[in-house]
């Protein structure tokens, strides 16, 4: 998107269609990966996210559309590369860790060439903080340990493309936040390519250089984590990712109002959908005056419900001081909205 | 805050056909299945009007009634040994249940020829009972032959099927559903009856529908117990007119009834599902039998007496003596290694063949092909032995090279227990995640490496248990050995069996022991390959 033009692609995805029988679960999928970028899938369960990994990995075969690894062409109508010939390294939800074999065994199993292979295990073990753990058998290990294992596997053959699925589902909650980072270093160091696919917005903001988030078999919107946030392309991205109040109204004349006053609206737009995110609303007196009715509280800091004069209801996030219920407050945007057109379930042209 | 839409149905694991090797092998076996019985149609329709003479007799009407009384009694006396027997075993604290469970297991090793020839040298007319009573001026004794003997024959030496389907069921049940239901005020018996029995239905259908279908087809222990069952009828008119037609008629009609019992257990398990929410997290505790620990052991005891102790006495009793008497006892050792070879070779087969089949229907069930693969390797399931048998000796008449040859005899164990085989297999193989298979091709190593380095290495064990199943099936099969064994092959089953026929229960002893120590052994393998690792 904004890289520069000579940055070498990894992945170039065009226009790919999956279907399954009757049922299209990939519409369309168009991305461009950057070669050494981690880049991160999001979407909710169902969206066709998995499928889009598999489709890159080779595991399904698109119905259109092309595919080009580095620059070998790998899917067309008319060309499949199988898996095995297309130099990825793939990290399953459920690891797939082979049970019959030592965690050294698992390690080489992708490694060609018997000769570098006992070196290039230390290796890599080395790399995944597993070094010593050769001759462990795939059972004794923790999850976040099956993890590593799985990861050590799939880089163990130097990979052109890494692609993980859901790698952290699997892992304790407590444990996820460190494993991530660990992965993330681990990928880095690698100087690999790779491709995670996750419903945990969480995880594809925190670690991920760029984002893509898809929504019903279709990627809606690409961009770095501050961009997919600050600047959803859709309402479904607005919706998804983070937490939103979304009004919806109509443009009158280029223009639309909302409880804070009168903002420009798309071009052309009709209907039209505002997205504010409640940390972008604060308490402050001269605003628009509400009373508080409900409040979810965190410790570090609170989510207030407000319901303004005009009846519109506004979540803000706010410090971790104590309001009242039925208090009389007063809210004011800290920036301008994202107005978005909103055009029923389709796609939402981008704007703001 | 989120909307979420309503996932897309993702099907099936994998997409992209079946490997063609895997198809066409797949293909061979299904086509090999739907044989015998395609043939025998041909065959009765060869004279249509003498099949149907046959057919719409009355002997025949009767004697199709007569046999499914005869099926329907066993397997109801086998639940009433199993489910007690299972339920002691399984969720009692009565004193060496572990060993309990395996001796009663035991009786699966004992053919019901060797059974019921245990029983006629023990109780018949010029059995030990009679010999013992003698002195006494006792010159006969009440005939234990006959629908009652016979029952109880098939029973004993029947019932180890339910238990090997009821055990692991109730292992699996999960107990806070009975602690929830006492909860709620209700006795263990009705706790038992409202809830754990309908747990146990599927065990409970599967197992009685195995027995039902051993007893149907059950050659050897009905006629040695004199008892009129189809297969004893079907055999007569085999061996003693040239009515080949009538034969097949006779054949196909046995089939068809088979077929029934199979289509009657499909239609009562219906549409509910059983499915055990699995990861409970402790087993139940152990019902206290307290004083009735005592009739449980009485009756535990009575049932390994008949099924287990007397048969191996009675013969121990026969070989002691015919050895004291210096009864010469022939070859037994040929006889073993014809039977041992036999069996291994068909456990070999059937296993290989099972793994296509058992590959379609794990890997790409959503194909109309492999349901139509998996449907047709399962006749083997419902068609008796001697209908196979026949069915193979009238066509490979026709084929002189096949004739009385050792593979015909191996292609009829291999498409009587391919049903086993590919049970076990689909078992194993839905333990190797297709995830472990698609990381390996991931990992640069092509369809058929994955298969050799992945797949059959962590389905290997499963594997040998289904083979060792089939290798002690075979060992105890008599009809199929006896009409397509060739010429001067003798197997430990067809010793037992010329010998027994004309009381010669010495002679019997000697390879019916071998028999049982075989079979055994092939059990042990079974369950120690099939246990979790």
């Amino acid at each position: 998107m904004n890289r520069s033009p000579t940055a070498e692609r990894a992945v170039r995805a065009d226009g790919l269609v999956c279907t399954f029988g009757a049922t299209t679960v990939i519409a369309d999928l168009t991305l461009d990966v950057i070669a050494g970028e981690l880049f991160a899938i999001l979407g909710p369960s169902g969206c066709g996210k998995t499928t889009a990994l598999r489709l890159l990995a080779g595991f399904e075969r698109p119905s259109a559309g092309r595919l080009t690894l580095l620059r070998d062409l790998v899917a067309a109508p008319s060309v499949h590369v199988p898996p095995e010939r297309r130099g990825i390294g793939m990290v399953f939800q459920d690891y797939a860790l082979f049970p019959h074999m030592s965690v050294g065994e698992n390690v080489a199993y992708g490694v060609p060439v018997p000769g570098d292979r006992r070196g290039r295990v230390a290796e890599v073990l080395t790399l995944t903080g597993l070094s010593g753990f050769a001759d462990r058998r795939v059972h004794e290990l923790s999850g976040g340990e099956q993890q590593r294992v799985a990861l050590a596997r799939a880089l163990a053959p130097r990979p052109r493309l890494l692609l993980l699925d859901e790698p952290f589902s699997n892992l304790d909650p407590t444990l996820r936040a460190r494993v991530r980072g660990e992965l993330r270093e681990i990928v880095k160091r690698a100087g690999t390519t790779a491709i995670l696919v996750t419903h945990d917005q969480e995880e594809a903001l925190s670690i991920a250089d760029r984002v893509a988030f898809m929504w019903r078999g279709r990627i809606e919107q690409v961009g770095t984590p501050d961009e997919i946030y600050r600047l959803p392309a859709t309402i479904h991205a607005a919706e998804f990712i983070g937490d939103a109040n979304l009004f919806r109204a109509r443009a009158d004349g280029g223009c639309v109002a909302t409880p804070f006053g009168e903002y420009p609206a798309p071009a052309g737009a009709d209907r039209v959908a505002i997205v504010v995110r409640p940390e972008d609303v604060e308490l402050r007196p001269d605003g628009v005056p509400g009373r508080l009715v409900a409040r979810e509280y965190y410790g570090h800091d609170q989510v207030l419900h407000v319901r303004l004069v005009g009846g519109a209801l506004v979540r803000v996030r706010a410090g971790p001081r104590l309001h009242a219920q039925g208090t009389e407050v007063a809210l004011a945007l800290r920036a301008a909205p994202v107005v978005l057109v909103d055009d029923g379930d389709a796609e939402g042209a981008g704007a703001g | 805050m989120t909307t979420l839409p309503l996932p897309l149905r993702v099907p099936s694991p994998r997409r992209g056909g079946p490997a063609p090797l895997v198809a066409a092998l797949a293909a061979l076996v299904a086509v090999a299945c739907l044989a015998p019985p395609v043939y025998l149609l041909v065959r009765a329709a060869d004279d249509p009007a003498a099949a149907a003479e046959v057919l719409l007799a009355r002997s025949t009407l009767e004697l199709t009634l007569r046999t499914l009384v005869f099926a329907g009694a066993v397997t109801f006396a086998a639940a009433a040994i199993a489910l007690p027997l299972a339920w002691l075993v399984e969720r009692t604290d009565l004193p060496g249940r572990r060993a309990i469970g395996i001796l009663a297991s035991l009786p699966l090793a004992v053919p019901s020829y060797v059974g019921a020839l245990a029983f006629l040298a023990a109780l018949g007319p010029r059995g030990l009972l009679q010999q013992a009573l003698s002195p006494l001026g006792v010159e006969r004794l009440p005939a234990i032959t006959g629908f009652w003997g016979a029952t109880l024959v098939l029973t004993l030496f029947t019932y180890p099927y339910l238990l090997m389907t009821l055990r692991p069921a109730l292992a699996a049940a999960d107990p806070r559903l009975e602690e929830l239901s006492r909860s709620f005020g209700f006795g263990r018996w009705t706790t038992f009856r409202r809830l754990v029995l309908p747990q146990l239905r599927p065990a409970l259908l599967s197992g009685a529908l195995l027995i039902a279908l051993y007893t149907l087809s059950d050659f050897g222990g009905p006629t040695l117990m004199r008892f009129d069952s189809f297969t004893r009828v079907l055999f007569l008119r085999y061996e003693s007119t040239f009515d080949r037609s009538g034969a097949a008629a006779l054949a196909g009609a046995l089939a068809a009834l088979a077929l029934v019992i199979v289509a009657l257990e499909v239609w009562t398990r219906g549409r509910r599902r059983y499915d055990v929410v699995r990861g409970h997290a402790r087993p139940p505790a152990p019902v206290p039998l307290g004083r009735w620990r005592w009739p449980a052991l009485a009756f535990v005891g009575g049932v390994l007496a008949l099924a287990l102790v007397l048969p191996v006495g009675v013969l121990g009793y026969w070989l002691a003596r015919a050895a004291a008497s210096g009864i010469a006892l022939p070859g037994v050792w040929v006889a073993a290694l014809d039977s041992v070879a036999a069996s291994a070779l068909a456990a070999l087969v059937t296993t290989l063949a099972a793994v296509p089949v058992a590959v379609l229907s794990v890997r790409f069930r959503d194909r109309l092909f492999s349901r139509a693969v998996e449907v047709l390797a399962y006749t083997g399931y419902a068609l008796p032995g001697l209908v196979v048998a026949l069915a193979l000796v009238f066509a490979a008449i026709n084929v002189g090279w096949l004739y009385q040859t050792l593979a015909l005899l191996v292609l009829a164990y291999a498409l009587l227990f391919l049903p086993q085989a590919v049970g076990t297999a689909r078992v194993s193989l839905l333990q190797v995640r297709p995830s472990m298979e698609e990381a390996a091709r991931g990992l640069g190593r092509r369809p058929r490496e994955v298969f050799t380095s992945v797949t059959v290495p962590l389905s290997a064990r499963g594997l040998l248990a289904g083979a060792a199943l089939v290798f002690l099936t075979t060992m105890k099969e008599l009809p199929a050995t006896l009409i397509l064994a060739p010429p001067g092959f003798r197997t430990l089953a067809t010793r037992v069996w010329s010998a027994t026929s004309d009381a010669r229960f010495a002679e019997a002893s000697l390879p019916a022991l071998t028999l049982i120590t075989i079979s055994a052994l092939a059990l042990a393998v079974m369950h120690y390959a099939g246990a979790r690792r």
